[in-house]
């Protein structure tokens, strides 16, 4: 065996870099003067099958799973801009043959990005988020983390249409992603849209919940999650799931979405569940 | 009445000669237009192959050749009076019983490994040169030579890798799919394949995979109209199968058009035709490389290599990427389980890639060529070739009797251009 080889196992488990988002139309903060928003969030892909470009289901040999933790702060410039900076720490794992697992873990990059407010329907604002976020370089050759190649990203959150008495709302999230070619890496491109309908459930002094439905489609030119390109050509998918959103506190200075989708009609992509759940909090407002 | 049926010999004649100056006229421009070329329609068989520009009977007049004897390239079949005076066994002659104008028939009972000489004919007429080929060696027969190219297309090069490889003494060709560009189409399979490739089809059997420009008409159909291939019990069309040939089992895999995944037909089959190969050698062969220094694909890594290491395959043979690339041993899963060597051939005329070369890759250039494989006893001698046929890489593998471990040591040749890090030898 060639020398270098035989540190191969090590070397896939090295950790390494960079993570793009395991999920689309993620809800956004909105931006409250002099004050900071934080966020974390945790979104997992459990156990995917990979549907190839004919829809055929290609069912893993053993367990997937792919994690991407997020961190971001945001400071409301005004009530209607924010600057904020976002770090993504991600991890994969295929499990388990002769005890042993493939996985990488770490860091994936950082980045900023800009809100913007406009006008609100139904009590939701309309949203932008226009950011770079750095990618660094993968350095494990098998399920890598990281992909190396650095985006700019834009998500949005309208309010499209609003009903029982400006309680409900049926939103319009769309997201895109560019990343600019790079060595031999052509350019990447997604672009997902997402209908989120929002239903008020208890609307209270200390707390209110709200059911969102979500039904979204997905294209992208090439299949990859949480910097795995697991193949190289064009990749689309339909997502239908469920929002949990429990705000706390006046004005929302609490809030907690649970979230749970799962893959429709998938081509070259993988398919499964899919979790997540984010924890916002603003600091500085009403105190 | 009686009498009007009463012909005179003179006519009687006459339309005997009538019906033979037709018959030589219709036999007179029957013309090959696509081969002959063989295949592997199963372990112990060679089945010849060939199309001609009208519908006539056809037959395969075949012969071995004495190891000492050289036939005269003139002695053709059809000419009885030539077969008497050579010192050759007589020619045997396998034919249809249909009319038609695409042809196949099968050669049994062969006697394995012996170089053997051939010649399709149409009505009886030599409708082609004599040609010649390896019968089937036996599963104990510890010597092999194949051949493997990807990706042709184009230009100058697939006849120049038909010349390079039909000069090169192999028993068959490994093709590692998009045989016909751009779409896979029925009419571009002559112009594209059939005839740059005719010196070498004719001399070897070309055991093809589909790649992704095949299945571009109608999910590959042409490909099976054009290919007479092994079944494998489960499908229609033989889109994956395997076959012995010597101490070597291929296993020939379809990812572009078969569902793959631990729960498919195509996974179950290959676990089970692996666990229980008795070959000495295993080999794979699947069009989308799960290592290369472009574009890898991961699925395949996750699903099929497992399988690959558990097993004990000696190579993977993929294409795709249009370059060549040798990766080191590479075993994810274990031990238990052998390390892996992936070899990427998809040099056969399409535009070359661009790569980053991985950490795990072991050689690679991005050049047009073909890969020779020859075996002997339990060495392996696996040789890259750019399109003049120097040797641009090279790795062997020894199997110790009584092992299935594989020791190996890798070497490289001088390397033109763009090749990069060349693995060191032990």
């Amino acid at each position: 065996m060639c020398p270098a080889l035989r540190s191969f196992r090590a070397f896939a488990l090295a950790p390494a870099i960079l993570a793009p988002a395991l999920a689309f139309g993620e809800s956004l903060p909105e931006p409250v003067s002099g004050e900071i928003s934080a966020e974390t969030s945790f979104h997992a892909v459990l156990n995917p099958v990979y549907d190839d470009a004919n829809g055929r289901s290609n069912e893993l040999a053993h367990s997937l799973g792919l994690y991407r933790f997020q961190t971001s702060f945001s400071y409301g410039l005004s009530s209607s801009f924010a600057l904020g900076i976002v770090g993504t720490y991600a991890a994969n794992r295929y499990c388990c043959l002769n005890g042993i697992a493939l996985s990488d873990s770490g860091f994936t990059g950082g980045g900023l990005f800009f809100d913007w407010s406009s006008g609100a329907l139904a009590g939701r604002p309309n949203l932008v988020r226009l950011g770079y976020q750095t990618q660094r370089g993968p350095d494990n050759a098998v399920l890598p983390v990281s992909d190396g190649q650095d985006r700019l990203f834009l998500r949005s959150d309208w309010s499209i249409l609003a009903w029982r008495r400006d309680q409900a709302r049926l939103g319009m999230r769309l997201d895109l992603d560019y990343g600019p070619p790079f060595e031999i890496q052509k350019g990447y491109f997604r672009a997902s849209a997402e209908l989120a309908p929002q239903v008020p459930v208890v609307r209270s002094q200390g707390w209110d919940f709200d059911i969102v439905g979500t039904a979204g489609y997905l294209i992208a030119t090439d299949a990859r999650e949480n910097g795995t390109i697991y193949h190289n050509r064009n990749s689309k998918q339909a997502r239908v799931g469920a929002e949990l959103d429990l705000g706390l506190g006046r004005h929302r200075r609490d809030q907690i979405i649970l979230e749970a989708k799962h893959d429709f009609a998938a081509r070259n992509a993988l398919n499964g569940w899919r979790i997540g759940l984010t924890y916002r909090r603003r600091i500085g407002m009403g105190q | 009445m009686h009498g009007a049926f009463a012909i005179p010999p003179a006519k009687i004649a006459a339309l005997m000669v009538l019906g033979i100056s037709l018959y030589r006229t219709s036999s007179a421009v029957t013309a090959l237009i696509r081969g002959p070329y063989l295949q592997r329609p199963g372990d112990t068989a060679i089945a010849i192959l060939w199309k001609t520009s009208s519908s006539n009977l056809g037959s395969v007049a075949y012969r071995p050749i004495p190891r000492a004897g050289q036939p005269r390239r003139d002695s053709g079949p059809s000419s009885r009076a030539q077969t008497a005076v050579t010192s050759l066994e007589p020619w045997k002659i396998a034919g249809e019983t249909l009319a038609q104008d695409s042809h196949r028939i099968a050669l049994h009972d062969l006697a394995p490994g012996v170089l053997y000489e051939y010649q399709v004919l149409a009505d009886g007429e030599a409708l082609s040169p004599t040609f010649r080929f390896r019968s089937p060696r036996c599963p104990a027969d510890p010597t092999l030579a194949f051949g493997v190219i990807g990706d042709t297309t184009g230009g100058t090069v697939p006849a120049a890798i038909a010349d390079k490889l039909s000069g090169a003494g192999v028993d068959l060709v490994l093709h590692v799919g998009d045989v016909v560009y751009p779409d896979g189409r029925l009419e571009d399979y002559d112009s594209n394949f059939f005839g740059p490739f005719a010196p070498l089809l004719s001399a070897a059997p070309m055991m093809p995979i589909l790649g992704d420009h095949d299945i571009r008409t109608a999910d590959g159909a042409p490909f099976f109209e054009v290919f007479d291939l092994p079944p494998n019990g489960l499908t229609p069309d033989p889109r994956f199968y395997s076959f012995r040939q010597g101490d070597a089992e291929f296993f020939c895999l379809d990812v572009e058009s078969s569902e793959f995944g631990e729960d498919s037909d195509q996974y179950r089959w290959l676990d089970h035709g692996l666990q229980t190969s008795t070959a000495v050698w295993k080999f794979v062969t699947l069009f989308e490389p799960p290592f290369t220094s472009e574009n890898s694909n991961v699925v395949e890594r996750l699903v099929l290599s497992p399988l690959f290491e558990r097993y004990g395959v000696d190579l993977v043979f993929s294409g795709h990427e249009h370059l060549y690339e040798r990766t080191k041993p590479i075993r994810l899963f274990g031990p238990p389980g052998t390390p892996v060597v992936y070899i990427v051939e998809g040099g056969g005329g399409a535009s070359v890639s661009n790569f980053d070369q991985e950490s795990f890759s072991a050689f690679l250039a991005a050049v047009y060529g073909y890969v020779t494989v020859r075996i002997e006893e339990r060495s392996l001698l696996l040789e890259a070739h750019d399109v003049s046929g120097a040797v641009i890489d090279s790795m062997t593998l020894f199997k110790p009797i009584g092992s299935n471990a594989t020791g190996e040591t890798c070497s490289a040749a001088a390397p033109p251009g763009d090749v990069r890090r060349p693995c060191a030898p032990l």
